[in-house]
Parts: C-alpha cells; structure tokens; sequence
C-alpha cells in the first residue's frame, strides 16, 4: 500500500463493535499500515432524526440527508464496517467510495483480516 | 481467434449452472456476485428459444449474492450458511456448489465447504467453474467430472459391470438449443438396439440416480468431438469403463444407421436385432424421404447447394456429414464458435477430413457473432448462389438480406420457440429437411412460371 | 373536479374502513408478528440482479457511444435482442434507431494472474475501429475489480490518444448489495466525463431521467409550454452534454433518478422538481403544479389540470366499472411500487399486497408523515401487508397464495414465471414512460382489463407445475429464514 488506508468501525452507545448501521452512535477510525494498527480517533454519529427526509419512515438507513452526512464525516475512509446493514447506506456512501463492510468478531482480529487482505491485493 | 467480442455466442464456465438444470431434480447453488445466476439464465434460457425456468432454474436459483464483504473477509461462511438452508427449502436429490469470479479469486474452497455440509441424505459438492475460467463448454465439461468425482466418487472393488448398459455424453443443456429433443431422439434409438441408456440429462434421464450407476456401465458412448471426453477418460481411470469416441453426431439416415452399427459391433450386441431395428427406422425414412422428391425435383433449381454452417462443433460436424452426404448440399464455410482447444481443434479438423476431404480447410475457429456474419454475408455475396445457413439470431438480418434459408440451430436464438424438436438421429434428419425446404417458401410462393434472374443477390 | 375529489376521498374512506373493519388487517397483523424478528439478515437467498445490469441500462442505450465491458463473457452475453429494444424503444420514441456497439474484452486466466489492462486496451482499440464512437464507456466488473485493474489511468490515456470521452463506469456487481448502485455509477461517469457547463439557458426544456420509454411526456409537457429533454437512452452524448442547459429536472422513478438530479440541483443550478414523479390524478397535479412553479407557468397550469381531469373522466368511470373486484398485486422496487399504488387508486382497484416495503417500518408502528409511501396510503388506503425486500421467490410465493391475486404488475424479471405457476396473469412493466400522466392511468386501467384473458392458459401452467420448494418450507409459518 502506498499510504495508510483508513477504515471506520461502527459502535453502539454501549461500545460494543460491529453494531448494525441504524444503531451506529460513533465510529472509531483506524490507519492500517502493512505492520501495524492504529487507532486515530473517535467521530460521534449523529442522530438521524436531526435530518428532515420524506423517505424511509424513520430508518436512518434510508435517510439520505443522514447518510450524506455520515459520508462527509468519514471523508477519508476507505471502509466503514458494521455488524449488518440493508442496501442503501452502502450505496449512498459508495458515492463517496467509501465501501460499507459487514463482519462480526473482536476489532483486531477483524481489521487483521482486511490488513491481510489489502496486503494480498497489492 | 478473436479475443475480443462483439456478438456473444457463449457464456462464461458459470453457465454451466444449466448443464446442472439439466439433470432432473439437481439443484445448482450458486456462489458468485448478485447478477451471475440472472446473466446465465439470461442468455441460456430466454435466448435459447425461450426455454424457461423449468423445475428449479431462473430467479428460484440459490445464490450467495456475493458482497465486498465476502471479497474482503472471505465468503466460506455464508455459503456454508446457505447451503444449510437451502436443503432445507429446496427439495432435490444433488446439490451443486458453483463457485463464480468473486469465490475464484478470493479462494473459497467450495469443495470443501460443500462436503463439510453434506448430510446422509443430501448430498452436496462443490466446483470451480469462475467466470475467467472459460466459456461454458469449459464450465461444462467441469460439472460433469466434477460431479463423476464428487458425487459419484470412487468405487471401492470392480464396479458390477451391467450388460447392455451404457453412459451417453453428448449435447450441452441450453447451449445446445434442441438438447432435449436431442438426447430424447439418442436415448431411444439405443434402446431401439436393445441397450439399457444412461441419458444423464434432459426429461428422459432418472437423474441423480443414474448417474451414481456411471461406474456399471459396459460402455461410455462420447457423442461429440471432444466436450465430455475428459469425463469417459476419467470414468475409464475410475471404474476401467472403455468409451466409443464418435466425434460426428448422428442426423439422418445414412449417419445415424451406421452410427447404430458401430455401437452394436462395439458391444457385440445381436445383429440381427440392431439390424432389425434399423431396417425399421430406414424403411420409414425413406418414405418420408421420397414423399418430398416432387419438391426436390420440381424445384431443383431454387434449392439451396451452398451452406455456412455457424456454430460449435458438436451440431456443426453431425449437420456437416448430413448435408454433403444426403442433401448434396456443398458446405461452404463452416465457423466454430465453441472456441476449442489445440487438441479438440485437431479431432475436429480429423473428424472434418473424414466426412470430406478439404472440410478442414474451409473451418474457421472464430468465437465472435459479428465477424461471422459479416463474413458469411460478403461470401454469399460473391458466390452468388442460393444459400442454406445454419446459425443464430445473429445471422437473422444477413439471411434476410442475402434470400438465404436460415436454420435457428445454435445460440443465441430469440426469434422461435424450441420444445421438443430435434435435427439428431432419424426423426432429426427429416424434421431438419421439413425446416431446410420450407425456408424456400419464406418470400412466397415459388411457382414455375417463371425462370428469371429474380434471386438478385 | 370536485365530483371527482368527493369520489376520490369516499373512496380512500372507505378502503381504509374496510381494511380495519373486516379483520383483514388484523390477521395481516398477525401474520407479520410471526416473522422472525427483522434484525436477522436473511440465511437464504436466491439470485438477484447486480450493478452491471443496471449500469447497462443506462451506457448500452447511448447514441452514437460504445460500451467495452471489462469483464469475463458471462457478465456481457448479450442477444440480439439488446439491439431489438433499441429498435422498438426508437420507433416508440418516434426518433431514429441507431445501432448497439458493445464489446467484451473476455477477461480469461491469463488476465486475472497478469493483470487486464492489455486486453482492455485492445478492446478499446477495437471499439474505436469498428465503431467510430462518440464516447466510449468502459464498464468494470467483479473480476476486473478484484484483480485491481486500473481502468481510470487506461481511460485517462485513451482519452487524450482517441480524442473522445472515455467514461470508466464502477458497476462491479459485489461492490452494493443493492444493483440500483449501478445507476449511480453510470450517471457518476457521465457527469465526470461527458457533462460540461451549461453555455446557454433553455428555458423550456425539462431533464426527464428515464430508461427506454415511449415519448409520452411531449404531449404532457407540451400543455404547459414545456419540452422533454429524455436521459439517458436514446439521446446522443452531445445532448447528455448538455443536461445543465435545462430549466429543470425530474424523473419517472426516484430509485433511478435521485442522485443525478441532486448533483444537477447542488452543482449545477439545474433546480430538481420536488414532487414524486407524475402517476395517478393527485401525483400528476402536484407534479404539474411544481414544474409551473419553477418554470414560470403557474398562471396557466390550473386551467390544464382542470380540462385534462375532465378529458380522462369518461372513460376513467368506464374503466373503473370494468376492473371493479379486480384485486392487484404490485411487485417492483419501492418508487415504483409507490407509482403503481397511487395509479391503482384512481382506478378503484383493490390492492392486496405490496412487495417492496422495508421492515422498520412495520414494526414502528408510529404514524409516518409526508413520504412518498405515505402519500400513496393517502391515496390508496392501508394497504401494506408484507414487508419483504429482495423480491425472493420463496417468500413470494407464500405472499401470492395468501393473497390470491387477480393480476400482479411486476417490475423485476424472473417474477412473472412464479405468478405464472400459480396460474396469475402479470403486466411485466418493460417501460413506464406510458404509465405517467393523466392518460397513463387509462393506459394502465385496459392493460389490466385485457391482461386477465391470459387466465386460461396460465390455469393450465399453474395444473402441470411442481415447485422445487420442500412440504417442510411450504407449511413453515415463516416467511423467510
């Protein structure tokens, strides 16, 4: 990799990772190098419903304004990986091409994982 | 060969997934991106005249829908997911893992995962059929070793060798547009000679359960030039079953009687059974044969005596030998579409030179529609000579243009509808001519009245 | 026009009445609760669509452009009747048919060892020789993105050697789990490589994003001065080109047209019609109303409306005793569904289901306010009974043999077969230009009256089928697992 790739984890309000992306209330960003991972800060997401949309009938998956926003937020993110989504935040935020994950497990192992990937797809 | 296409006459090794639809009651699983099941069924299925869905094709398929997710963490886990599922859901005798791009460059081993969830009642086994592979004469070829592998597997002693049985491998499901009519026409002429048939595939086969009696048969018949090969050597090298190589399929009299005779010599089966049955067959083809000579005679100046053949080589040499041995009809071109190796190339030239010396000459190995048609056009063009092709819809608009007769015998095909027809065996043979002869009347009627140059071409 | 309001408002009345009084919609209710809880990701899925096919919807229809699809042959096998729809789509539009130019680069072993970019060179190669194109659209794949081709870097030399817009679309069918992505990258690519800004003002030309469809929006636009600018198919990259020259854009389907027209309105002044696209009376009126705001044709829209409800109520009242007791099923993605409602409600007919809502939705159970779902509610009355995304097969067809459909109008292949199978006739929705407006209610009022003849011959299909579903998942309460 030529630069360090940056890629968001979703938590809940009780920090526990990987929750699904309606319940999302911060991410963690981390910078994953070749040798190493690190954690560079931590964004508060949001609420969703601070966002007027005529679509979706309170699902902050299907509020684009929200989604928008969450984009501009992770602006720089390679990835953004939640426990489980439905289709349209992965679109939305693919406008931006920041690609939405799903995976469960521990933070390490998980962000191993796509360090080994992105090792493998050089 | 081009490499580059612009007129499709085949898919990638995922189409393969209709080789599986064609064996009764087996269920493909697809593990590949969202729209690979969709594309496949696309071409094979509505663009092989309208063939449908059927039992369990079409949109009812199972399939991973691969993600980035899968790319990224591996996709193991969620075929292993659905396949718990879909024997639950789907009811069939075999299942079918067929891994598509996204599980071939990432890695996922289907095979493995395939077996890990088979159950005792279920099987379920896994093949390597990416998209990059090659196209579906490669996917198909694949399934069927595959499957003679996996699901068939090895036998512990000799396998009990059942006289009189034998495995057919010939046509491609959907690929080859009339396999059902096909491989009911090859089925019932070897029953016809008393032997008991393995079809493998379409309406006629007892599915699943046949083919795990692969291992009893006296004999593998490989009714084209080289796509199921590979699985009579394998089948040789498992279970010592010796195969007949016929590289020609069988339409009409003249080639199917000594097909038959090969068959039964191989076997040694009674002569005068196979003889009985042939004479039989024959008696009643000449009969419909001579109840067209007053066509044949009358308007022997407007038939056709030039024909392009476009399309693979397992419908091309079979329509070959019968148009120049029983129609006069002088092939001109013949285009191989199926994009076959150096080796399958040199049986299919072989196999040319034994129908007619030159036959090899006037092949050409070209997987791009586009190319073909235009070429046919400017030939027939320069020739000058009532033509008789036999293609695609590709070539719908150049026979259109060029007054040629245009034959739907190889994919794509999106302006008839095929059911049950056939051009293989006896009844392929005449039907073939029904379709040949009345393609003259496609402007009209032809009366004698006139003698003019009025076929400008 | 009040005549038809009081009718309109006594008749959305009286459905919901219904719905609530004859405990219909309590068993619907109940029915839902058995589901498994709408957390859970589905464990079962049978094959969809992916971003490529809908990418292609909107680069293989270009004028004068070609397509290199970078990709092994499954995902470009195409027939010939990719060029047949052009051919029909061109009459239908009443412009000239033009031919496809598509090629595959064929994407073999060698390529995902070594690397693609050779052979997509010689693809483009072949495109500008055979073809002689305006543009070239390149349209990635799984495995060209997975390998990691560089199509941008091949898109940007080729752009300057070639001298045309070559436009990399990103459509790999893994990148979304929803296909309609594709739509994004298409337009994406458009508006990077092929749209420039605006040097004049057309005053009167309206963007209308549709797929190919039938030139009904002249006569609709014409009423108010106005002329339709149809994007993308059918039109030439010099008129792609040119899209910000409009005094406004729309749609005919919010999936499709969302994120062009937002780029247009945010970047380049091109004001989006905010109302949901023109289906059913009370759509087409607040839509009519929205252009002649932005347009500048407020004082003569209300006099269009007023004579266009008058023109279509004759036979609007005819249709209506016609389909009256005709039940529907509407089976597409959620605009679409959305329009079909909406046009159902004029037509006074019974909708039993719709497949396309999402889940939280029902489980909310708090009321919704201005959506465009709720709109359709308004006008159509309560009728959401399943909450079922992706358009499965195996949940449909419990869906189906619940609700037991007249006629279901789908928008999504593969689907029609499955009411085929339970003997139900289908309007497969090819185009839906001709469903918009006024008239496109009486259009889609005789299609449905004359689709139920296929009834007979659908009994016989429905008499000799067999599923491939086992008893077990056939008497399974569940709707999906």
């Amino acid at each position: 990799m030529a630069e360090a790739v940056k890629a968001a984890i979703a938590f809940d309000n009780f920090d526990k990772p990987f929750v699904r992306f309606g319940k999302m209330d911060h991410v963690r960003v981390y910078e994953i190098e070749p040798d190493e991972i690190i954690e560079k800060e931590l964004l508060d997401i949001p609420d969703a419903s601070l966002f007027k949309t005529t679509e979706g009938n309170g699902c902050p998956g299907k509020n684009e304004p929200f989604l928008n926003e969450v984009a501009a937020l992770l602006t720089g993110c390679k990835f953004l990986i939640v426990g489980e989504t439905g289709g349209q935040p992965g679109r939305v935020l693919l406008r931006y091409g920041i690609n939405v994950l799903e995976q469960q497990g521990e933070v390490a192992e998980v962000l191993g994982r796509l360090q080994a990937y992105l090792e493998k797809s050089k | 060969m081009s490499q580059i296409i612009q007129s499709a006459r085949f898919s990638c090794a995922l189409g393969a997934q209709q080789s599986i639809l064609g064996i009764p009651r087996v269920v493909p699983i697809i593990h590949a991106g969202p729209g690979c099941s969709a594309r496949q069924f696309q071409f094979l299925g509505g663009g092989a005249a309208y063939q449908g869905e059927g039992y369990c094709g079409g949109g009812q398929i199972p399939s991973t829908n691969s993600s980035q997710s899968e790319v990224v963490f591996g996709g193991e886990k969620k075929l292993a997911t659905l396949i718990d599922s879909t024997l639950d859901i789907m009811d069939g005798d075999l299942y079918v893992v067929l891994a598509g791009c996204t599980a071939g460059i990432v890695g996922d081993d289907v095979a493995q995962v395939a077996s890990d969830h088979s159950t005792k009642d279920k099987k379920v086994i896994g093949v390597d059929t990416a998209g990059f592979r090659g196209n579906n004469y490669k996917g198909h070829n694949l399934v069927v070793e595959g499957i003679i592998e996996q699901f068939v597997g090895d036998v512990d002693d000799e396998p009990e060798v059942e006289k009189g049985l034998v495995n057919v491998f010939s046509v491609i499901p959907y690929q080859n547009v009339n396999w059902r009519g096909d491989l009911e026409e090859i089925k019932r002429i070897l029953e016809g000679i008393g032997l008991k048939v393995n079809i493998l595939f379409g309406y006629g086969s007892r599915g699943a359960s046949e083919w795990k009696k692969i291992p009893n048969a006296e004999l593998n018949i490989v009714l084209s030039p080289w796509v199921g090969l590979g699985a009579a050597k394998l089948a040789q090298r498992k279970y010592e079953t010796p195969y007949l190589h016929e590289p020609v399929l069988p339409v009409g009299l003249k080639a199917t009687s000594a097909f038959l005779r090969r068959v039964g010599k191989e076997l040694s089966l009674d002569s005068d059974r196979v003889n009985a049955f042939i004479k039989k067959e024959e008696d009643r083809y000449k009969k419909y044969f001579v109840s067209i000579g007053d066509l044949f005679s009358d308007l022997a100046a407007y038939l056709p005596y030039d024909a392009y053949v476009s399309g693979d080589d397992i419908y091309g040499l079979g329509s070959i030998s019968f148009l120049e041995n029983e129609l006069g009809i002088n092939v001109v071109k013949f285009y191989d579409t199926s994009d076959p190796g150096k080796l399958s190339q040199k049986i299919v030239n072989e196999a040319l030179e034994n129908i007619k010396e030159g036959l090899s000459e006037k092949t050409v190995f070209e997987a791009d529609g586009a190319i073909i048609k235009n070429k046919i056009k400017d030939e027939i063009k320069e020739r000058h000579n009532k033509a008789l092709i036999l293609g695609s819809s590709w070539e719908k608009g150049i026979a259109a243009e060029t007054d040629s007769i245009l034959i739907y015998q190889n994919n794509p095909v999106v302006d008839t509808v095929v059911v049950n027809r056939t051009y293989v065996g006896y009844n392929g043979g005449l039907r073939l001519i029904e379709d040949i002869y009345s393609g003259l009347f496609n402007k009209g009627v032809i009366t004698n009245t006139t003698h003019g140059e009025d076929d400008k071409i | 026009m009040t005549q038809l309001n009081t009718e309109v408002e006594v008749r959305d009345r009286r459905l919901k009445s219904i719905l609530s009084f004859s405990g219909k919609a309590s068993e619907l209710q109940e029915f839902s609760r058995q589901l498994k809880a709408p957390d859970k990701a589905r464990t079962f899925t049978q094959c969809g669509d992916c971003a490529q096919m809908c990418a292609a919807t909107i680069c293989y229809h270009v004028r004068g452009a070609a397509v290199v699809v970078h990709a092994p042959m499954g995902c470009f096998a195409t027939t010939p009747s990719t060029q047949e729809a052009i051919n029909n789509s061109a009459k239908s539009r009443k412009v000239k048919p033009f031919n496809t130019q598509l090629i595959c680069s064929n994407i073999s072993e060698k390529e995902t060892i070594y690397g693609g970019l050779k052979k997509l060179r010689e693809a483009i190669d072949e495109a500008q020789n055979r073809f002689h194109p305006t543009a070239i659209f390149i349209q990635s794949s799984c495995a060209a993105g997975i390998v990691g081709d560089d199509i941008e870097s091949v898109a940007d030399e080729k752009q300057e050697e070639l001298g045309i817009p070559i436009v990399p679309v990103y459509c790999e069918g893994f990148k979304s789990k929803i296909w309609s992505s594709g739509f994004d990258a298409g337009y994406h690519g458009i508006l990077k490589r092929i749209v420039k800004k605006p040097e004049k003002k057309q005053e009167d030309l309206v963007n209308i994003f549709n797929f190919l469809g039938t030139d009904t929006f002249t006569p609709i636009l014409k009423k108010i001065g106005l002329r339709p600018n149809y994007l993308v198919p059918l039109a030439d990259v010099d008129t792609i080109s040119r899209m910000t020259e409009a005094a406004c854009s729309t749609h005919i389907c919010e999936t499709l047209g969302t994120y062009i027209t937002d780029v247009l309105e945010k970047e380049y002044g091109v004001p989006k019609v905010h109302a949901p696209a023109p289906y059913g009376i009370k759509w087409t009126d607040a839509w009519y109303r929205e252009l002649a705001k932005i347009t500048g044709k407020s004082d003569i829209v209300e006099n269009v409306i007023k004579s266009e409800h008058e023109r279509i109520q004759p036979e609007l009242e005819k249709l209506r005793e016609e389909l009256k007791g005709i039940k529907v099923y509407i089976y597409a993605g959620d605009s679409y569904a959305h329009n079909m409602g909406s046009i159902m409600a004029d037509l006074g007919v019974e909708i039993v289901g719709i497949t396309t809502l999402h889940h939280d939705m029902r489980t909310d159970g708090e009321t919704i306010d201005h959506s465009t779902l709720q709109e359709m509610i308004n006008v159509a009355g309560d009728i959401d009974k399943f909450t079922v995304c992706n358009k499965q097969p195996y949940e449909i067809i419990k869906v189906l043999k619940d609700t037991n459909p007249d006629v279901i109008i789908a928008r999504h292949m593969n689907m029609t077969i499955l009411a085929g199978k339970l003997g139900i006739p289908s309007l497969l929705e090819g185009e839906i230009n001709i469903s918009a407006g006024y008239d496109g209610i009486l259009i889609m009022g005789r299609r449905i009256r004359d689709i139920v003849k296929a009834k007979g011959l659908l009994s016989t299909l429905k008499e000799y089928n067999q599923f491939p579903y086992t008893q077990k998942w056939l008497e399974d309460e569940r709707l999906y697992i």
